[in-house]
């Protein structure tokens, strides 16, 4: 039984990494790798607590990606509590600061589109399923998003 | 600095991001092939390049196992006398961050007292149990810092620590990360839901806390 139970444990865990790994880059993308990792753990607990439930979703790591939303309000409620945290400098501010503060003044929608984009390379069709909209959608939010940051970086946005 | 497009800038941002999730997940599995997106070659390896220099002192931090090195006096050291270290598991402040010491004879660890789970969460040394344990989401470990249950990411980080004659050497510029867990694994168990730290028959009777009340 306890083999069985180990065979079992093994499958999840094949079954749930890429599925963890995308929720957990699309909650970067929605909240900074700070508040994104923490959440993301949250995210794999409840996932043990609820395999069933998990493998039978349609769209498992959009469907983490929604449980992490609603941890990632509760904590970032706790944190206000707590403004040491917030104010702690994330590491991808310190590689690009100018890049980071433009892309935190981008609307929420937004910037997890064009983090998933072309931070992660992902396709239209994965945001587009992960973030739980769709690929016209994400086209729309990704020329606003771009527009937005070449106009806030000045010339073409690069360096 | 060669001219680089808002794509490949925003490129190099996300590798900075990848190696920090990664390093946060406490995941050492190669990072999973992502799709060139509209960039040419040569751009996509500049833009690593740039990435790996900028993670470099992250990594050199957070990755280097310090354990082999040798602990020189110097800012980050701090040297504190053997005899004002009890027996068993101590509780003592590192610039600012809760650490506790588990001391056997002339072998001293240092553990942080960061349950790797959410940040702030409290740990507690349960001296009858002998585990340390966090009375927020269940997180356990054994007394050499293991992982045994909870949510937590994996073992306790530690700072490198070495005896020189009757001084205790504890390294706070290195950080010794501990193994990643399998997986997220039951709380801790307290015995029929018995309450934290509430006097005679309570779980974790005299706790030693990471945090005061």
């Amino acid at each position: 039984v306890r083999a069985r139970r180990l065979e079992t444990e093994q499958d999840f865990v094949a079954f749930l990494r890429p599925h963890l790994e995308d929720a957990r880059r699309a909650l970067a993308a929605r909240f900074g790798t700070e508040v994104g990792s923490e959440v993301a753990a949250d995210v794999q607990a409840w996932a043990w607590e609820n395999q069933q439930v998990l493998m039978s979703a349609a769209n498992p790591a959009g469907y983490l990606f929604r449980v992490g939303q609603s941890q990632a309000r509760r904590y970032l409620r706790w944190e206000r509590q707590a403004p040491a945290e917030r104010a702690r400098r994330p590491v991808e501010a310190e590689a690009d600061p100018v890049l980071h503060d433009a892309l935190e003044k981008l609307p929420a929608k937004q910037r997890t589109v064009v983090v998933l984009v072309h931070c992660f390379g992902l396709s239209y069709a994965e945001t587009a399923e992960l973030v739980g909209i769709s690929e016209g959608a994400v086209r729309n939010q990704l020329h606003r998003a771009m527009t937005r940051l070449r106009a806030q970086l000045g010339s073409r946005g690069g360096t | 600095m060669t001219e680089t497009t808002l794509e490949a800038r925003l490129h190099r941002y996300g590798e900075v991001m990848e190696v920090r999730l990664r390093a946060m997940a406490n995941d050492t599995a190669p990072l999973r092939p992502r799709p060139d997106r509209r960039r040419r070659t040569t751009v996509a390896v500049v833009a690593l390049a740039c990435a790996l220099v900028a993670a470099l002192p992250i990594l050199a931090r957070s990755g280097r196992d310090a354990d082999t090195e040798e602990i020189r006096s110097g800012p980050g050291v701090h040297e504190r006398s053997l005899d004002a270290v009890p027996e068993g598991v101590s509780l003592i402040d590192v610039d600012g961050q809760p650490v506790f010491l588990a001391r056997e004879g002339s072998e001293v660890t240092a553990f942080i007292a960061d349950v790797r789970h959410l940040s702030g969460e409290p740990l507690w040394w349960c001296p009858s149990e002998r585990v340390f344990a966090a009375p927020t989401h269940g997180e356990a470990f054994d007394r050499e810092g293991r992982m045994i249950g909870g949510p937590a990411r994996g073992d306790l980080n530690r700072f490198p620590t070495r005896v020189e004659g009757s001084e205790l050497l504890i390294d706070a510029n290195h950080v010794i990360v501990g193994s990643k867990a399998d997986h997220a694994s039951s709380p801790v168990e307290t015995g029929g839901g018995r309450p934290w730290d509430a006097g005679p028959g309570s779980f974790c009777p005299g706790a030693l806390r990471s945090v005061s009340d």
